[in-house]
This record gives structure tokens, sequence and C-alpha cells, in this order.
């Protein structure tokens, strides 16, 4: 059964492994992409904006689909007249707290290799180019070493098509390339330390470009790419003979991009940003949907892509991927009862407290989870003075668990610890019934075995915790769901193991060897 | 006196090189291969278990009422009468949960064994509770059951402590492979369960004399709270105990089961209920594992014929 399990899991992984590398997304003709901005952030004063860029049309990628969600937010789609680019201002609509916005844009990626048609003439104002030849602050405090660099490197280039080439091989061959794309630049390391990311690479080609008299700007958009999280990436667009060509020395393209590379911002940089400069959280996520019916011939629709719940919207994905890691959390509880020996209460308590942690903000909801419980407790120390039957009982302390509960997310609002009542979500229905195991238990065993049973259930809700915590699992989980056979396979080891528990090394330890334990007379 | 102990665990081959039988080798290698379920429920059910001794003549004690729904619950005063000692216990109760054992009634209280004392109301309560099913195996609805309290037999008076000690046998394929008598001790109060705090002893099966001895897992050869030698002392009627388990074995059908029998000063052994499940402290208690005497190999257990009626 075990080895059944694991070879079935083995088999669905490996075909699904197979399948998703022997068909790239950009290799996928009319593939649909599905390209998803969630932000949040806290409006300080009722005069802040938020600005988020949104994708352009390519030649190869098409955006034919977009939704936007803005509770709490009044938007407005505006067009730069310069660059084209598409922008939302959001505004904050009234009311205090913190403010989400969503948005999934369905976008196709064509198999044409030639994207040339993005790079249409164009002619520069003098304020435009003067604007693209500005020394920007990189080159302003690296002005002698960025000089000092294009000295070297202009040396023989006879054309300015063979400088930029060059400067863009410098960039491309110098500048050692790292895997994360996040925005951290320290300008004074790029030159020194020849160290960057693709934002340091393309800010100094820019600085480069500048300082060398060739309009440039930077772009700052998405490479749409089969791994897992997605991050802006940056590049640079050089202005020549009336065009603006693509160079990305970060990932070696030079005149010519991928046709997966999406746009978003010409000549500026972060996609989300507030007019103040005050923080938000932003994530950004890609993934496979297929054809959608409306977009799709009914014949494309295949009936494999059940299995992928990467297609799913991200709202969904997360409450699936909490549920996917519940057998994991499940498989913990069996680990520690049936071969370590200890007692819980309840067999998916521990795992089910742990689940709402994880959904939750861990720490607000370890104390209201405390405070429930004990005033749990006392409750129905009171109401067994009542003689009262056991539902109404029952009733009685699950209500008093909901108030406690709920008057906790009162008192977290109003001290600014968690704005959300979702932050300190458990489930009350195990509380209460926990609740009622204890009490029995300390009457009919004793108050140190009950204490026993709850510092068991207490230790495995927290190993639950730390592995159901593991983001890196449920994408797991949630990207390959079939390799809960092997977590099936783990069950059938753990329900199949016959030898001692731990706890039983401990339990019959008089019969150590060496110990008279003939006991007669 | 309890043993001293080198190291506060045993290692895995040394529990085997004992036989001792674990809960895991119980659970998957023993009780499905032995036990079927259809059984299991006859053995968990305290009235059926009674009404299936009665039909075979196998002593129990005497049923003054059970309680199947809460309309009952409010004559329970008129169902134990003048009567000054009873129990209560649920019918399908596990571990000894939820088991009353009413000593003496005055001014209108009844005295438990366990030194409390319960109000008319207090008692009418305890049996809601047992029918909601806050006791029972499963946590669903149980029924209570009324029955007559068994008195000590005097052998056992210098041994038992606050309440009645009972004698475990363990029964497998039709044979008793190891006994053990299980003695109330104050931290218990009053009930014969190991787990909860009783002191059990082991009885050799071929002359019914005690020796050895467990508390809390543990080695001992004294009594906890009497300070008495556990080992020495001789069962009464041991060859019809013996008897008696053999022959509910065979009529439960169960492969491997614990028969838990009292000795009354007034009528000799009588069966109190049986157990599909019992606990594992007996070892300790007879110095000695079960699998040998299980004819259990290193590998699965075989499910062994079951003997003769």
């Amino acid at each position: 059964m075990f080895l059944a399990l694991a070879a079935v899991g083995a088999i669905c992984v490996y075909l699904r492994l197979y399948h998703q590398y022997r068909t790239p997304l950009t290799d996928d003709p009319g593939k649909i992409l599905r390209l998803g901005y969630t932000v949040e952030f806290e409006p300080t004063n009722p005069t802040e904006r938020l600005y988020i860029n949104l994708p352009s049309n390519t030649a190869c990628a098409k955006v034919v689909n977009e939704s936007f969600s803005h509770r709490g937010l009044t938007i407005d789609v505006l067009r730069n007249t310069d660059t084209s680019d598409r922008e939302i201002v959001a505004v904050a609509s009234g009311g205090k707290g913190a403010v989400r916005f969503t948005a999934e844009f369905d976008i196709i990626l064509s198999q044409q290799t030639n994207c040339s048609a993005d790079h249409a003439e164009t002619s520069l104002t003098t304020p435009q180019k003067a604007k693209y030849l500005k020394p920007h602050l990189f080159f302003k405090r690296n002005e002698a070493r960025i000089m000092q660099v294009l000295d070297d490197i202009s040396r023989g280039a006879g054309t300015r098509a063979q400088l930029i080439e060059r400067i863009y091989e410098h960039c491309s061959e110098n500048i050692e390339q790292m895997e994360s794309s996040v925005r951290i630049l320290n300008e004074g390391r790029v030159i020194r330390n020849h160290w960057s990311r693709s934002f340091g690479c393309a800010e100094f080609m820019i600085a480069l470009c500048r300082a060398a008299r060739i309009p440039a700007r930077l772009v700052t958009g998405f490479v749409l790419e089969n791994r897992p999280g997605l991050e802006p990436s940056a590049w640079v667009e050089v202005y020549r003979k009336k065009r603006w060509k693509p160079y990305d020395p970060y990932n070696g393209y030079s005149g010519e991009l991928a046709p997966n590379y999406l746009p978003v911002r010409h000549g500026g940089g972060d996609i989300i940003r507030i007019s103040d400069n005050s923080p938000c959280v932003s994530c950004f996520s890609l993934e496979p949907i297929g054809r959608t019916s409306s977009l799709a011939h009914s014949s494309d629709k295949h009936i494999g892509n059940i299995l992928s719940l990467t297609r799913l919207p991200v709202s969904m994905k997360k409450t699936l991927a909490l549920i996917l890691m519940l057998p994991v959390g499940a498989l913990v509880t069996s680990v520690f009862r049936n071969l370590i020996g200890l007692q819980t209460f309840g067999t998916f308590a521990p795992t089910l407290i742990a689940l709402s942690l994880v959904s939750s903000d861990w720490r607000t909801g370890l104390i209201v989870f405390v405070l429930t419980l004990a005033t749990g407790l006392l409750s129905r120390v009171l109401l067994s003075g009542l003689n009262m039957l056991a539902v109404p009982r029952l009733g009685i302390i699950l209500t008093v668990v909901i108030l406690c509960l709920v008057m906790s997310v009162s008192v977290c609002e109003y001290a600014g610890i968690a704005p959300t009542a979702r932050s300190i979500l458990l489930p009350v229905v195990i509380i209460t019934m926990m609740i009622e195991r204890f009490f029995i238990m300390v009457e009919e065993d004793g108050l140190s075995t009950a204490l026993k049973v709850l510092v068991g259930t207490g230790i495995v809700a927290v190993c639950c915790f730390t592995v159901l915590n593991s983001a890196p699992l449920g994408a797991a989980l949630l990207a390959f769901p079939e390799t809960l056979l092997f977590v099936m396979a783990a069950f059938v080891l753990v329900g199949r193991y016959s030898g001692y528990r731990l706890s039983e090394l401990w339990r019959f330890r008089d019969f150590a060897l060496g110990k008279d334990v003939s006991g007669r007379k | 006196m309890r043993m001293t102990v080198r190291r506060p665990w045993a290692w895995p081959w040394e529990l085997r090189k004992h036989g001792i039988l674990g809960i895991n080798k119980r659970n998957a290698d023993l009780l499905p291969y032995v036990n079927p379920s259809c059984y299991r429920k006859l053995a968990d059910d305290k009235v059926e278990t009674k009404a299936l001794c009665m039909a075979h003549n196998i002593p129990v004690p005497h049923t003054y009422a059970v309680i199947e729904c809460y309309g009952r619950v409010k004559h329970v005063e008129d169902i134990v009468g003048q009567r000054a000692d009873f129990v209560v216990k649920p019918v399908r109760g596990a571990s000894g949960r939820g088991v009353l054992v009413v000593v003496r009634r005055a001014n209108g209280f009844f005295h438990l064994i366990d030194g409390r004392s319960l109000a008319p109301g207090q008692l009418r309560y305890h049996i809601c509770a047992v029918l909601s099913g806050l006791y029972s195996l499963s946590g669903e609805p149980d029924k209570g059951i009324i029955e007559q309290r068994i008195m000590t037999h005097q052998v056992f008076e210098k041994l038992a402590v606050a309440g009645t000690p009972d004698i475990r046998l363990i029964v497998y394929q039709g044979a008793v492979v190891m006994a053990m008598l299980r003695l109330p001790t104050r931290r218990s109060r009053g009930r014969a369960n190991l787990h909860q705090g009783a002191v059990g002893t082991g009885i050799d099966i071929e002359t019914g004399q005690t020796f050895g001895g467990v508390f809390l897992n543990r080695m001992v050869v004294n009594h906890p709270d009497t300070g008495q030698m556990l080992s020495g002392v001789k069962i009464p009627y041991w060859n019809s105990i013996l008897q008696i388990a053999v022959k509910l074995a065979a009529l439960i059908r169960m492969g491997y089961m614990g028969v838990d029998i009292v000795l009354d000063a007034n009528h000799g052994p009588i069966v109190l209920e049986v157990n599909a499940r019992p606990g594992l402290s007996v070892q300790v208690a007879n110095r000695g594992g079960l699998i040998p005497r299980l004819h259990i190999p290193s590998g699965r257990l075989a499910a062994a014929p079951m003997a003769a009626n």
C-alpha cells in the first residue's frame, strides 16, 4: 500500500514536471497568463494617492482582459502622453484602516519572434530629449567613476552605435548578475564591486549612456517566466535613429527583447508607489490559466487543467493551499500520537489550532487563544454549579468563546494591534470542545493529567504551526496536489508501525537490562 | 519501596527481550485479528454483557435499573428506594470514568466512596451527564446503570483503601495468560484503574498468589498508602475465577480481552465487566511481557482459532 501510493505519487509528479518543462510558458502560442497585482496600504491623510502602472501591449504580448478590485478606493485611469503608459491613480474614499487594491490581467503571448513593431519611429521634443539626457542621481553620486569607465570603453569606438554596444557589453559582462531583482539600489557598490541586480545594471547603463550624451530611459516591467515568484524587472531603452531600442544587460538582450518581456512603466522606477513615499505592501503573481472559454475554442479546453490549481485566482489559491496543508498537519499529529505517544485533546484539534494561527497574526492569535481558553474554563467551572444538560452547557461555553473572540477583535482594533478580524480567527467549536474535555479530565483523572494533555496539545500545535507556516510547502502542494499521495503513504507507514512508542521507553523503563524484575518471593 | 533506576528509559531491545507488548503492536497486530468489531460492541456494553452472563449462570452484580432516557432520571430516588449503597455507571463507559459508588445515605445526601457527598439533584445531574454521553467510549449518548455495590472480601481488608479491589484477567484465545489484582488507593479515589492511581500486583496463574506490583507505571512491592507488602496474598476461589474468565471469553468470542472480577464477601467471584482493549501495565505488575505468553513471534500475529465453549 505504501509503495503503491508512493509510486503513484512519484509518477504523477514526474508527469507534471515533465509536461511543465517540455512546454515552457513562453513557448506555448496563444497561452493565456494571468498577471496579478495585490497592494495593501493604510492612508495617513485624505490627499494621499496611490499610483499603479498597468501593463502595456507589445507586439508579442497582449492584455486581453483586465479587472480591478478596489474597495475603499476611488480610482481613475490616466494615460501618459509622452510614453503612452497607463496609470491608475487611487484615492481613499473615506474611512480609516487599511485598504486593498487587486488587479488581474489576462495576457496572451504570441509565438512571434520579431517584436520590432514596438520600436516605432518617434521624435523627441527638446524637453523630452533634455529629460532623457539629464544626469540622474546615480550619475551625480558617481560622476568621476562613470566618466572614468566611459573614457575606457569609448576608446576605439568609432560610431555612436559601437559606443552603445560597448556600453551594453561592459554592463552585461562586468557586473555580476544576481537572481533577484528587488530594487535595493546601492549606487556606490555598482561600480566598486561590480555587483548589481537588474535595476542596478539598468541604472548603470543609463548613466553611461547619458554621460555619452545618448538619450536613455529606464523601463520597468515583467519578464513572464515560468518560475516561482514574480518580481518586477528593469531594462533600458536607448534612443537612436528616432527609435527607442531596448537593452537588457542583466539578461543579455541587445536591440531586441524576448517575446515574454512586458513593459509597464517607461522613464520611471517603481510600478506601485504612494504620493508621499509612504510604505505599502505589494506583491505580484503570474500563472498560466489555459484558454478562457470566451477567448478560445472549446477544443483547447483540456480536462487536465482541472489538476492545475495554479490557474485559480490568487485569493482562492491561498484558501486551497491552507486546506491542502491540513493532511500534513494531521500527519504531524499522527507522528506525535503514534510514534512519540503524546496525548492530545482530540485528533485534529492541534492541527486546526495551528492552521488558524497560520492564517492569522500568530502572536495576537496565541494571546487571544490563551485568554479565550482561560475565560471558557472559568465559565465552565461556574456552569458546573447549575447542573445543566450537556448541550445547553456547551452552547453557553460556545457563546462565551465567541464573545471573548469578538471582544478581542474589538480591543485589538482599538489598540491598533490587529486591524482585521481575520488576524485572530480561531476555531471556536474546537476550543469549546477542548474546554469541556479539559474540565471532565480534571474531574476524572486529576489536574496534572489534564495539564499534561493540554501541554501535549500545545506541543503538537506548535510543531504543526512550524510545518504549516512554511510558504514553500503551501506553494508546492498547490503546484503538485498529487504530492498528498506521499502524505497518504506516510500515513500508511505510521499506521502500520507496530514498534514501541517513544513514551513507552519511559513508561516501561523499569525493564531496563541489569535490573532485577523478577519480583517473586 | 521503589526499585532503583539506572537511567530513566529502556531501550527497545530491552523491552523486546522482556517480551513487552506495546500499544502500537496491540492495536495494529493483535486486536484487529482476534477481536472482531461486532463482538467488541458486545464487550463495550455492560448491560448486554450482564445479560449474557446471567443467561449462562455467570454471577454479576444485581442490576437495580437501567436508565435510558432523561424522563426516568427524576425517579432515581424511587429506583434506589431505601438501599444504603449502590453503584451508578455508564453502560458504555471506559477507564472507570463516570462511576459513582454510593456507600451510605444520611440526611438526604448520598455519600460516595471517595468522601464526597451528593444531594439528590447532583446525583440526577450526574446521571444526565452519563446519558448525554459525557463518559461514553465514543462520546455518543449513553445509558446509565444502577447496580449492587460489591462488599470487599475480607482477604483484601488490609490492602484495600477506600474502594473495592478487582482482579483483571487477560484472556487470549481461550486461556488466561496474565492476571493482576488491582487495589484502589487514595490517589485513585477508590477506583481500581491503574492510570487513575490504583496499585496493581501480579498474580501467579498456577497458584493464585500475588507477586510484584505496579504503581503509576513503576515497579513497587508495597502498597503506597498502607505500606503492606503486595506479594504473598493468596486469592480465594482462584480456580473458579479462572473458569469464569475462560467461559466468559468463549461466550463473548473475542480472542484477546480483559475480564474484571470482584470478590464479594458473601457471594464470591462476580464479573464486573469485560474490556476489549485492556491496558498494558499488567506487564509491569507481573514483571514480564505479554508477547511470549501470546505466542507472538517477532512478526505479525496470526489469528488462532477460537477456543470452543
